[in-house]
């Protein structure tokens, strides 16, 4: 076992965890908190919590899923879009499209390291970190107005 | 309320609508004359043609024209309409820059007075192919600061529509573009797209572009790559287009600038110097019925979507297939709906780049070629105004003039090897106790030469007066300008004929079904090096030292007469690869030669445009994948912008082949295709890619390392 909390929580569990398992885990955690810039130590074991929860929760269907890694990185994806949410107030951070760019937003605002504290903390008040991402998002296009461009002939009238 | 809202119906003429109230009267695109004016230019034109023409058919026929005579008056006759066309567009250019006259009012010139703030959206787009990043995003910022600067920034925003297939090129395109949004804090002003698949070339771009965003806009600002236009321009431009509601296109004639060799430094000269003359000529006789020439123009957006959407055309490219050069045709299907193109010869601050050397130069010509020559269909499909299929005709015969002058000179060798082999008889036909004198007709000749030189040169010898006249002539480089016009009218003789040759083996290329590919143009100051121009004109060389012997044998005086040609074509190498050196450009500059306003006292966006050259001149394009496996920021904006759809099954086992591949030999083992497959999905960081991992994000972005 690697720390109390996930005893509490997921005893059983974590009592059948592997060490090959356990590594699989951190190393999750230590590439999707790579992929957001932070290396505080309290988000990590956050990051390691909300694995752990996920896996002992059985929360991700298995099943249609190729590895163990697959799962994981789901979790992963899922925890950190969940917190997202309540940091921006905005309930679609789970698209692939949505979440890169508050991951680009993230890692703009947080290039000195400052939220880094902040990532995954569902405690906390947000509001200073929602505005910082709202100031750093990138919006790539504007709103879609789709039409069609009628192809002209080499008629007499212009079609 | 847009005025988008009030522009005609689909398919019907544009009309004066009770909009045109609200219009501001002191920049009504209107002028008195128009039919007298096109008379007076034909009428004109044809005369000078048709005197010509008899002048020739007198000196040649003075002892009876035999058929190689007759065959060479009709090449001369042809060619000779041409530059007459191109001579009063002149006169009328100069006299119009004489009497600072707006070419289309006829009234005083006078800058144009804004009243009020503009009530339209607008948008820049830029659509790019392979163009390095750094530049493409230096021009945007350096019109985007000057935008800015003009408080009317709200009315616009700027699109880069990439096309790019080049992967290193795309991811750097992707972080110039968020770049940008950081330090000018343009989030949702600066826009960036990737097409998935490039059909249709630039068109194609537009297309796609108009079917998705531009119904966001009243009007678009289309961009080259690299273009830079001033914010007043720009602004200006709008609100043109708001009060000229019958107006589809307006175009502003971009100036050369930016490039340091000898070569685009003469071309930026005499663009400068007489560039503004044609403009106000062609802008004189054309009015609403002008040309878009693709670049630094406006366009209502509504009119372009309903009626700027290409044809394909019948048959096999090259003459067949997708249309190359769009913007004459689409500036044709404008006036075929209705719409109105002006060319605004006052339109100040538009500057784009030459290629910097002949070679260059003529790989743009020749893809160029290909294009225009598939309007030699256009021009006979029905529908077009007469003044459309006139610039047609026009695109066309910017070429083909290269081979009927080739013709012309052909022709003439032969009829003058034919009259040398000939004895004269002084009885013919009948029995006479007169002799038939030959007649001499050299004074003649002499009169159609300066006549002929006078048509091709005048125009611009008088532009080049008239600027050293001018109280601006300091920004040209003083009396210097003298110099520079005298050196420019040489090297452009010497160029002409090379460029005769290259633009017949265009011609003779596309009428035989060759087809061009389509690549960036080259945007730095590249020199040639002998070696190299020297393999590329070594056809030209034997060609010219072939010509040059038979003139020699056939009449010394005709080798003389045709010295000018032949030592073009001979010295090709030389004038290719020394017109091509940075160096003697710099020295040029430094002797204040070839001086153009725009370096003399650079305007702040050019300043600027070489600002952020400067800054971003050590941003690398290279190594893009590798950029994304290491970097997370890269990793996630690359992510953000790729559309969010899943891979076939087949498409994920080629993938995963790919990573296999990525993670034994690394980086450099793949193809640009391998590379722009991976790249076409979220990338995988690098310790997922160690792993072995097989799998491609799908639902989520795979975290960077």
């Amino acid at each position: 076992m690697t720390d109390m909390t996930v005893a509490k929580q997921g005893f059983t569990y974590a009592a059948f965890e592997s060490a090959a398992m356990t590594r699989l885990i951190e190393d999750t955690a230590r590439a999707w908190l790579r992929s957001f810039g932070v290396t505080a130590p309290q988000a990590s074991q956050r990051m390691i919590n909300a694995l752990r929860d996920a896996l002992a929760e059985d929360s991700i269907a298995a099943n249609d899923r190729a590895s163990m890694q697959d799962i994981l990185d789901q979790a992963a994806h899922d925890a950190i879009a969940s917190w997202l949410v309540q940091v921006t107030g905005e309930h679609d951070c789970h698209g692939s499209s949505r979440f890169s760019m508050l991951r680009c937003a993230f890692l703009s605002a947080n290039r000195d390291g400052i939220w880094s504290e902040h990532f995954l903390d569902t405690k906390r008040d947000h509001r200073d970190l929602g505005m910082a991402l709202s100031v750093q998002m990138m919006l790539p296009t504007p709103s879609l107005v789709a039409c069609e461009m009628p192809r002209q002939t080499l008629e007499r009238r212009a079609s | 309320m847009t005025e988008a809202a009030n522009t005609p119906a689909k398919g019907t003429a544009p009309v004066d609508g009770p909009d045109d109230a609200f219009c501001d009267p002191t920049v009504k695109l209107r002028g008195p004359g128009v039919g007298s004016r096109r008379f007076f230019l034909f009428g004109a034109s044809i005369a000078a043609t048709a005197y010509a023409a008899w002048l020739m058919t007198d000196v040649l026929g003075a002892d009876q024209l035999t058929i190689m005579e007759m065959v060479v008056v009709a090449f001369f006759t042809i060619n000779f309409a041409w530059i007459s066309l191109s001579f009063f567009t002149g006169i009328v250019g100069l006299v119009l820059r004489g009497l600072k006259l707006d070419a289309i009012t006829l009234k005083r010139l006078k800058p144009i007075a804004r009243k009020g703030r503009l009530r339209s959206k607008n948008v820049v787009v830029i659509p790019v192919y392979n163009e390095d990043p750094n530049r493409v995003f230096a021009g945007l910022r350096a019109s985007y600061e000057s935008l800015a600067a003009t408080g009317e920034l709200d009315a616009f925003h700027f699109f880069v529509l990439s096309d790019t297939r080049d992967p290193d090129i795309w991811i750097a395109e992707e972080m110039a573009w968020a770049k940008a949004c950081a330090d000018l804090n343009a989030r949702g002003k600066i826009f960036f797209r990737r097409r998935a698949e490039n059909t249709e070339r630039k068109s194609g771009n537009l297309k796609e572009f108009c079917e998705t965003y531009a119904a966001n806009y009243d009007h678009m600002i289309v961009f080259d790559a690299d273009s830079v236009m001033s914010g007043e321009a720009m602004v200006n431009m709008a609100y043109l287009m708001e009060n000229n509601p019958d107006a589809g296109i307006i175009q502003s004639p971009p100036q050369p600038t930016g490039r340091q060799t000898l070569f685009a430094r003469i071309l930026q000269f005499i663009s400068r110097v007489h560039g503004p003359t044609m403009s106000a000529g062609l802008s004189f006789w054309c009015m609403g019925s002008s040309n878009y020439w693709g670049h630094n123009a406006i366009i209502r957006t509504k009119a372009f979507i309903e009626c700027c959407g290409l044809p394909v055309l019948s048959g096999k490219p090259p003459m067949g297939g997708h249309i190359l050069s769009h913007d004459f045709v689409e500036a044709a299907f404008m006036r075929k709906a209705g719409w109105r193109c002006w060319l605004i010869p006052q339109l100040e601050g538009s500057w784009e780049e030459l290629p910097p050397n002949l070679i260059d130069f003529a790989i743009r010509d020749r893809r160029w070629c290909q294009g225009n020559m598939q309007h030699a269909r256009l021009m006979v499909a029905p529908g077009f105004k007469p003044l459309s299929r006139l610039h047609f005709f026009m695109g066309v015969m910017s070429f083909v003039s290269s081979p009927l002058w080739l013709l012309l000179l052909l022709s003439s060798t032969i009829a003058t090897l034919q009259n040398t082999q000939l004895t004269y008889s002084f009885f013919p036909g009948q029995f006479t106790m007169f002799p038939q004198w030959p007649v001499d007709r050299s004074f003649e000749m002499l009169v159609l030469l300066v006549f002929t030189i006078g048509m091709l040169v005048l125009p611009k010898i008088i532009s080049i007066l008239m600027v050293c006249l001018g109280r601006d002539r300091k920004q040209y480089g003083g009396v210097m300008v003298l110099a520079s016009g005298l050196l420019e009218t040489l090297y452009s003789a010497l160029q002409a004929p090379i460029m005769m040759m290259l633009h017949s083996q265009f011609v003779f290329s596309v009428l035989t079904g060759n087809q061009v590919g389509w690549d960036a143009q080259e945007r730095d100051d590249a020199g040639v090096p002998f070696k190299a121009a020297l393999k590329t004109h070594r056809t030209i060389i034997v060609l010219g030292l072939i010509w040059g012997a038979i003139a020699v044998f056939v009449d010394t005086a005709f080798f003389w007469w045709l010295s000018p040609i032949l030592a073009g074509l001979v010295l090709s190498p030389w004038l290719t690869h020394y017109s091509s050196s940075l160096a003697i450009g710099q020295a040029a500059r430094r002797m204040k030669l070839f001086v153009t306003p725009e370096e003399y006292d650079s305007p702040d966006e050019l300043r600027a445009l070489e600002r952020i050259n400067a800054e971003s001149g050590d941003e690398d394009v290279k190594d893009g994948l590798l950029r994304l496996i290491e970097d997370p920021y890269a990793n996630a904006l690359h992510s953000a912008l790729l559309p969010v759809r899943k891979p076939d099954a087949r498409t994920a086992i080629e993938i995963g082949i790919i990573y296999e591949k990525l993670a034994r030999l690394g980086v450099e083992s793949l193809t640009r295709d391998e590379k722009l497959l991976i790249l076409s999905w979220p990338v995988k960081p690098l310790d997922q890619i160690m792993a072995g991992r097989d799998h491609v994000a799908v639902d989520g972005p795979k975290p960077a390392s």
